[in-house]
């Protein structure tokens, strides 16, 4: 029963933590101008995700070696360095999008302006990871975050023409846009589901919680039902906007435009629940980004890391998390828009994708590390594939976005 | 250790063989109790044998002619990783040194007999700990100790 | 007696990864100026479009978020964040329509035109978030508030068309 309770959890909260502020923005954006013919890539995410999130647990309960000690190992100070620069970039500017995400959402339930509320998020978040246990910090996160199911209760309750609502699910490029932009949201879309820091924070948070081979089916199950479900999520935010907000011609560029057709679905209540859920996601994001800059940082350079340590135990790692918080809100504080960090996070987040998903693969097949445990040959094919995808989507973002202006 | 090209093969030796690129550098090294210390940056050899004291090398050293046999004398890490990425050669004063008789085992993790902050080598993380983390409240608080 | 030289193995792999790396560096930096400088006819009138299909969408959203509230479905603060966001997006696309700079008069003239229907649509948005900050709660929403909504959707979306039927007469020639 016990047992059972954990598995339970575990799935709920990786359901509530799937989503962050770039997969809000982006579904919604994408759903508001595309309808619902992008939702196969959230599908094709999801399933990216699971696999490489899957196998960086495994690396990490059986090894007891974290994603980039790894990769440090695997390819030396030098590419690895490249590697780690590219990969704090990416996190840092995705902490940025997230603090903003958790400033914007307390705007939606106050109406005191975001640019105040940033460095009171800030705060907040760096209390937590200064006091707060790793198993509660993130429960109470990824369960506040299920509220965001009022978006798939939304559209339910918006009672759409199923047939046709299923009809635009047939990935087809709009006739009021062009190729290029469908396909530059495509990675954005991708990149928000698969982004790479859930992968150090995947690896390392098993070895905060003292994985063993004995867990990975319990990991394996909470990944495999979890994220798909908070896939469905990503997609009835789509298909929100795509009920509500397209036809009435609303290109999403607020996170408030957000909360417009649950208003119309359910009322005030169900905004309130939205609210609570979107503040939930962004603020649990922000902890692993935020965790995630620590970890990387540290175990390049050998630095001792971890929340189960006494912050004194891990002074190094904590500092490098204090600074990437104080980077944050002084980003925040040059008046940029977060939403627009956003945007830009999840497409970078596409390109810095190779870099980490690779030599997790490479190490998931060494013998060395993982015993008779290596990659079994479906898993390496599914990888393999992945691979392949991740590395087209990486080379062709950065074309992509200017081609297309950043989607403009 | 492949470290050093003999002129003759090389006589099997007894134990484990490891391969110092593939074995030891840039793995983690953790100290007695599994506490990070740092990266195995780098290895200092040396010539084996009597009247090779362990030790820093210095300049009056002779020079190795490919008949003396090479032991690593200790693991390097710290600032030594800047030679790695960017080449060049440190002044050896500059080195943090772990004698390599105080390592224990080498697996996924290089484990030494020491506690890591006996070690000169993280005096960054005492100094951090001493100057910053540890002066915020509740920097000492332990985790598992609940609010 | 000297550190072990850095290993040779995977010098292509460690090649190819420092390529990428740099590319999408140096990639983050073009991507960071602003799309500004637009010189072709075309293209200026291509922004405009893009401008108006900006305001148009925050008049859209000032009107959801009205009858929203009105309708009692949508919280007080969580409208007057939706409206003046929409606000900015609207003053943001009279701005960028003002400023814009175009190659010569005739683009100049459907520049203008369009000019006045991004100014006409702030008008509404301001004052649906005046309503929202004088009115009861659940109070039915004014009809000329949403009369002045629907002209100002209206003049927006002639001046697109317009717009674009330059443009097409442009791409034309």
């Amino acid at each position: 029963m016990k047992r059972l309770l954990a598995v339970a959890l575990g799935i709920l909260t990786a359901i509530g933590g799937f989503l962050d502020a770039g997969d809000l923005v982006t579904n919604a954006v994408v759903g508001s101008r595309f309808g619902m013919s992008l939702a196969w890539v959230v599908g094709a995410g999801v399933i990216g995700i699971c696999v490489f999130a899957h196998m960086s647990g495994k690396v990490a309960a059986v090894s007891g070696r974290a994603t980039f000690e790894i990769i440090r190992e695997r390819l030396g100070p030098r590419a690895a360095g490249l590697n780690l620069a590219a990969s704090l970039a990416v996190t840092v500017l995705t902490l940025v999008a997230e603090v903003g995400g958790i400033a914007l959402a307390l705007q939606l339930a106050s109406s005191v302006d975001h640019r105040l509320w940033v460095p009171v998020a800030a705060l907040a978040v760096w209390l937590v990871l200064w006091r707060v246990k790793f198993e509660i910090m993130e429960n109470v996160t990824g369960l506040l975050g299920l509220a965001l199911v009022g978006f798939a209760v939304a559209v339910f309750l918006l009672g759409p023409d199923w047939g046709e609502l299923a009809a635009q699910l047939a990935p087809q490029v709009p006739v009021e846009e062009d190729a290029g932009t469908y396909w530059y949201y495509a990675i954005a879309l991708f990149g928000a589901a698969m982004t790479p820091y859930e992968v150090f924070f995947f690896s390392s948070g098993g070895v905060e919680e003292g994985w063993t081979a004995k867990d990975l089916a319990t990991s394996r199950l909470n990944v495999l039902v979890g994220f798909p479900l908070g896939g469905l999520l990503s997609v009835s935010i789509a298909a929100c906007a795509a009920l509500v907000l397209m036809p009435a011609g609303i290109q999403v560029d607020a996170m408030s435009q957000l909360t417009l057709p649950v208003a119309q679905a359910g009322g005030t209540l169900l905004v309130a629940v939205i609210i609570v859920g979107i503040v939930a996601a962004t603020f649990g994001a922000a902890l692993e980004t935020a965790l995630s800059t620590g970890y990387s940082l540290s175990q390049y350079l050998g630095w001792s890391w971890g929340k189960f340590r006494r912050p004194a135990q891990a002074a190094r790692f904590h500092l490098a998390m204090i600074l990437a918080l104080v980077v944050a809100v002084a980003v925040l504080a040059t008046n940029v828009d977060p939403i627009a960090v956003t945007e830009y996070s999840v497409v970078f987040s596409a390109v810095a994708l190779p870099l980490t998903y690779l030599p997790i693969l490479v190490v998931a097949n060494d013998p060395e590390y993982m015993g008779d445990q290596v990659n079994g040959r479906a898993m390496n094919a599914v990888a393999t594939v992945y691979l392949v995808i991740i590395v087209v989507a990486a080379v062709a973002a950065i074309p992509l976005m200017i081609a297309t202006e950043a989607g403009g | 250790m492949t470290g050093a090209a003999p002129l003759l093969p090389e006589p099997r030796q007894p134990g484990r063989v490891l391969d110092a690129r593939l074995h030891l550098l840039d793995r983690q090294v953790l100290d007695v109790d599994s506490v990070p210390v740092g990266t195995l940056d780098d290895l200092e050899l040396g010539p084996s044998g009597p009247g090779a004291a362990a030790g820093s090398p210095r300049a009056d050293d002779p020079p190795l002619d490919g008949t003396t046999t090479v032991v690593v004398t200790a693991l390097l890490s710290g600032p030594v990783l800047g030679t790695r990425v960017f080449g060049g050669r440190p002044p050896a004063s500059r080195w943090h040194r772990v004698l390599w008789r105080h390592v224990t085992d080498v697996g996924t993790a290089v484990r030494l007999a020491n506690r890591g902050d006996d070690l000169d080598l993280t005096w960054t993380e005492r100094w951090v700990r001493d100057h910053v983390v540890g002066r915020l409240p509740g920097g000492r608080h332990d985790p598992d100790a609940g609010p | 007696m000297r550190p072990v030289p850095s290993r040779p193995r995977s010098a292509t792999a460690r090649r190819a990864l420092t390529a990428a790396t740099a590319c999408a560096a140096l990639a983050a930096l073009t991507a960071c100026g602003p799309a500004a400088g637009r010189a072709e006819s075309t293209d200026a009138l291509l922004s405009v479009t893009d401008q108006l299909d900006a305001a148009g969408s925050a008049v859209a959203t000032a009107r959801l978020a009205v009858e929203a509230r009105a309708d009692g479905h949508l919280p007080a603060v969580t409208a007057d964040a939706a409206i003046s966001d929409a606000v900015e997006t609207a003053s943001g696309a009279v701005h960028a329509i003002g400023t814009l700079v175009v190659p010569d008069s005739a683009t100049d003239q459907v520049r203008r035109a369009a000019l006045d229907a991004s100014e006409i649509a702030v008008g509404p948005v301001a004052s649906a978030r005046t309503w929202l900050g004088t009115s009861a709660a659940d109070a039915a929403a004014p009809p000329d508030l949403l009369d002045a909504l629907d002209d100002a959707s209206t003049a927006v979306e002639r001046a697109h068309a317009a717009v674009q039927q330059a443009a097409s007469e442009r791409a034309a020639r």
